[in-house]
């Protein structure tokens, strides 16, 4: 979607046209909900991130200054409605158990996947939380310590550990 | 940050799970959710969830324009020179691998073999082509990272003219001063105060306000040349009559799928904001209400940070060229290319394409030529004293055992003189400019090391010779701590480290070979930053905690007796509950009035409605006194606007004589210092105007909307019950004020 199509959605959205803001949803709507899956470890709960994300969103976009940053907006967004779920479920900063957990299958299912899956889940939910925007959302570690107010030699810090436990979780 | 394949694995696998959506997210039932949602979201005019995305998004979109203004008396003047009573000059350790030597490039041509041969490496590396190839290739293409514009360019025709007359300062004395890691070295930052105007920067304008008559007097807004660019001003310094006014240049050309992978050489390259440059505009502000552009100034590479001593504006910005376009391949300053003979590079084997750009403006020599140095390789920290600054980078060291080390290269700075003067590493992460201190001749650093066999943090203190080699060292001082914030007083550190028991430190750093542990004091959470009230007395500001876990929902004051460094004590404790303060993690929103003995710092509030949902913010500016080692005359400077509608990029406050000032990017107000009572109130922000209007509307009647939100009077005599909570607004209340009627 170029960037003038993006714009000219937010401005109607901006408006409260419902199916602009719709479109700009479909645009990501897919690495919202595979990022809720993966930090809140159940697909209902991501279910209920996203949509309150999503409501969220819709109520705010007047605040959106930079069309281009609907994306991040967004993301940063889900980052609060997913730490609310598990907040709410008093798993923050906790592990959730893999056995608490029903990530549903995925439509191409390989072995390493599920390994990958099972060791997400082992770490803590900050950890899964920069990891899984590091990774599925490409966001360099000055702009994950601006999200999650923290700083960028921290952040670093704690990806580099998570790679490092990543790695030995998957080599058990 | 070395770039890490094993990302790029786990992206792939990740995103081979195909996860169909959920029904009820499926785009048409959103759209009808939305729908539905819709009738009972305009009856509440949108004011249901308040702040909470609002904040949400800013914190992710803003740009880093934090810091602030106090007034800085050099409590404990550093020019003691440390003794170095040994007489010996202490022999260096080796403790990390030989500094990095910095090489040059002979020529121009083998600065493009770097670069190509970077290419040709990423080329060859399948993991990376598989995946990101062909995005490369496109947004390579799409890439225009040449210099934006030149000076002319800039210049703003409503400017031009120089000001005849000469307005007065109220020189009658105390006001609030940014809070500088230095005192003879100026930080710039969003507000400065100059006893009388307040300069403001947001966005792309910088607007001038005079506080006697409490109008703005002038506002900015340079044109860029391009019509899809745009100006983010987070620095200005004023010298006298002199206005500099910095920020990034963003271009908006690449549109936001034009994601460019690849050249990023620190943490996670795959994601880059648009190309930018970093503008300077120098103005003669004789007359505040028709400053003349004197200079302007273009640098390739995002605003990094800046520095001030004396007229030279230091500024450093972060380039990354890209090695599949030849004309990327050395940043520009005022459209000329960097020369060859400026530029360092660590490895000239190596992967590096990030440049850091250090220039030297002479601000009151607008015809002066700009002085560059360029070093390969990118900076995550920034520390200046008035004669060197040091540039720090942080280093991923996976065949060693520690895992990190941080580099620090000193330039030495002579005016507009600027020369590479030494390189040096010492392990771990060194976090900010405070865990860094020049002492005479010796450099003291604290730093977080992490040994990831055994799982476990080690924090540690270095005196570095001026070589950079490290003389002293005292390690592991905390067993598996973190180092969270450093005060280097004179010869002794002041270290506050958390993780289990979390002790403020204090370590005799009066033999440079053998730094030791005076004395600890264990506290409750930990501080993030540590100002120097006077010169027994220390103040931290951080979190609250117990022994496993920090309380990041509010904001610790804790003061520190350090008579005896021997037996530091904890002698008051003040928090203020689900509350967060920019200081934090800027300590210029810190400001310091050495006269009264008092600070004051922006507090912003969480409202929360009784299922804990965030409702909002609210802004309130508080200052503490001091007195006899204890806090003492609490008082409160009510931004007003519980409904979290409206958001602004920044809060901050600062005083003049008896007035104190809170600012937003969009509206000033002054309050009597004493009686806390509002005074005026000076929306200035057109664009928001409305907004503004709305978010301060419901504060015409202060007392009012403070019951509405339970909060404490205005002015809270100190005592224990005044800690607590002030904003939690409870839903069983009678009033709710984030339902308000607007």
């Amino acid at each position: 979607m170029s960037s003038n199509v993006i714009k000219d959605l937010v401005k109607k959205a901006k408006d409260g046209d419902t199916a602009a803001f719709g479109a700009l949803y479909t645009t990501v709507a897919a690495d919202l909900y595979r990022f809720a899956v993966f930090q809140t470890g159940s697909s209902a709960r991501a279910e209920d991130a996203v949509s309150e994300a999503v409501l969220l969103a819709f109520q705010k976009i007047r605040n959106l200054e930079k069309p281009q940053a609907f994306r991040s907006w967004m993301f940063s967004i889900l980052l609060n409605c997913c730490r609310k779920e598990l907040r709410e479920k008093k798993a923050q900063l906790q592990t959730v158990l893999p056995e608490e957990t029903d990530i549903p299958a995925a439509a191409v299912d390989l072995s390493e996947n599920a390994a990958l899956k099972q060791a997400l889940l082992q770490l803590g939910a900050d950890e899964r939380e920069l990891f899984l925007g590091a990774v599925l959302f490409g966001y360099n570690s000055k702009e994950l310590a601006e999200l999650t107010h923290s700083k960028p030699g921290t952040v670093r810090a704690k990806l580099f550990r998570t790679k490092e436990k990543l790695r030995s979780l998957l080599k058990e | 940050m070395k770039k890490d394949p094993a990302f790029d694995e786990y992206k792939k696998l990740l995103e081979q799970e195909a996860f169909p959506l959920p029904e009820k997210l499926t785009e048409s039932c959103v759209v009808e959710m939305l729908e539905n949602a819709k009738p009972q979201q305009e009856k509440k005019k949108i004011k249901l969830f308040p702040r909470i995305v609002a904040a949400a998004a800013a914190a992710a979109i803003a740009i880093t324009a934090v810091q602030m203004i106090p007034w800085q008396k050099t409590i404990h003047t550093t020019t003691v020179e440390p003794t170095t009573s040994q007489s010996e000059t202490p022999k260096p350790l080796k403790l990390s691998k030989a500094a990095a030597p910095l090489s040059q490039f002979d020529s121009r041509d083998d600065l493009d073999t770097y670069f190509k041969n970077i290419a040709a490496r990423r080329e060859a590396d399948s993991r990376i082509d598989g995946m990101f190839g062909a995005l490369r290739k496109k947004s390579a293409d799409g890439f225009a990272a040449e210099s934006v514009a030149d000076s002319a360019a800039v210049t703003n025709g409503a400017l031009t003219a120089y000001a005849t007359e000469k307005d007065f300062f109220a020189a009658n004395g105390n006001y609030g001063k940014t809070n500088t890691r230095s005192a003879d070295v100026d930080e710039g930052d969003v507000i400065k105060n100059d006893g009388r105007y307040l300069y403001t920067a947001s966005g792309g304008k910088f607007s001038i306000i005079d506080t006697q008559t409490m109008q703005c007097v002038f506002q900015g807004e340079p044109e860029p040349e391009k019509e899809n660019q745009m100006y983010a001003f987070s620095s200005l310094y004023v010298q006298g009559d002199r206005l500099v006014v910095s920020g990034t240049l963003y271009d908006g050309q690449n549109p936001i799928d034009d994601v460019y992978y690849g050249v990023r050489d620190y943490a996670f390259p795959y994601y880059d904001v648009m190309a930018s440059a970093t503008v300077t505009l120098v103005y003669d502000i004789a007359d505040r209400s028709r400053p003349a552009l004197l200079r302007a100034a273009v640098q390739d590479g995002g605003m990094e940070s800046s520095r001030m001593v004396g007229d030279v504006l230091y500024t450093v910005t972060t380039y990354y060229a890209n090695e599949n376009k030849k004309s990327t391949y050395v940043p520009s300053v005022n459209g000329k290319e960097i020369p060859c003979d400026c530029i360092y590079v660590k490895d000239p084997k190596g992967d590096a394409t990030g440049y850091i750009v250090l220039t030297a403006l002479d601000t009151a020599q607008p015809k002066k030529e700009i002085e560059t140095l360029s070093l390969l390789g990118g900076s995550d920290c920034i520390y200046c004293t008035a004669d060197t600054l040091y540039v720090l980078r942080h280093q991923c060291l996976e065949e060693d055992a520690l895992a990190y080390a941080t580099e620090i290269y000193a330039f030495s700075l002579q005016g507009t003189d600027l020369a590479l003067q030494s390189s040096g590493t010492v392990p771990g992460i060194v976090e900010d400019q405070y865990a860094i201190d020049r002492f005479g001749d010796y450099l003291r650093v604290t730093s977080t090391d992490y040994d990831y066999q055994t799982d476990v943090d080690i924090s540690s203190l270095y005196v570095l010779n001026k070589k950079l080699e490290i003389v002293g060292a005292l390690k592991d001082f905390a067993p598996d701590e973190q180092v969270k914030s450093t005060r280097f007083l004179g010869k002794t550190a002041y270290v506050v480290t958390f993780r289990n028991t979390d002790p403020l430190f204090a370590i005799d750093l009066s033999d440079p070979a053998k730094p030791s542990i005076l004395g600890k004091v264990k506290l409750p959470g930990f501080s993030e930053y540590l100002h120097p009230i006077s010169d027994t007395l220390l103040l931290g500001v951080g979190y609250d905690g117990d022994e496993q876990n920090a309380n990041y929902d509010c904001i610790k004051l804790s003061l520190f007796d350090i008579s005896d460094p021997k037996n530091p004590k904890e002698t008051d404790t003040h928090i203020i509950k689900q509350a967060q303060s920019d200081v934090h993690f800027d300590p210029r929103a810190f400001v310091f009035d050495s006269v009264r003995s008092v600070f004051g710092l922006p507090v912003s509030y969480s409202i929360l409605d009784s299922n804990r949902n965030w409702r909002g913010t609210n802004y309130v500016y508080k200052t503490f006194a001091v007195k006899n080692g204890a806090f003492a005359d609490e008082k409160a400077y009510l931004r007003g606007s519980v409904d979290g509608y409206h958001y602004d990029t920044f809060f901050r406050g600062t005083y003049i004589g008896e007035r104190v000032y809170t600012l937003t990017e969009s509206a000033v107000q002054e309050f009597d210092m004493e009686s806390c009572k509002k005074i005026r109130t000076l929306i200035y922000d057109e664009d928001s105007a409305e907004e503004s209007e709305a978010a301060l509307a419901d504060d015409l009647s202060e007392d009012q909307v403070l019951e509405k939100a339970k909060k404490p009077p205005v002015t809270i005599p100190y005592n224990a019950e005044s800690k607590v909570a002030p904003v939690l607004i409870d839903d069983t209340t009678t009033t709710q004020p984030t339902t308000q009627a607007p």
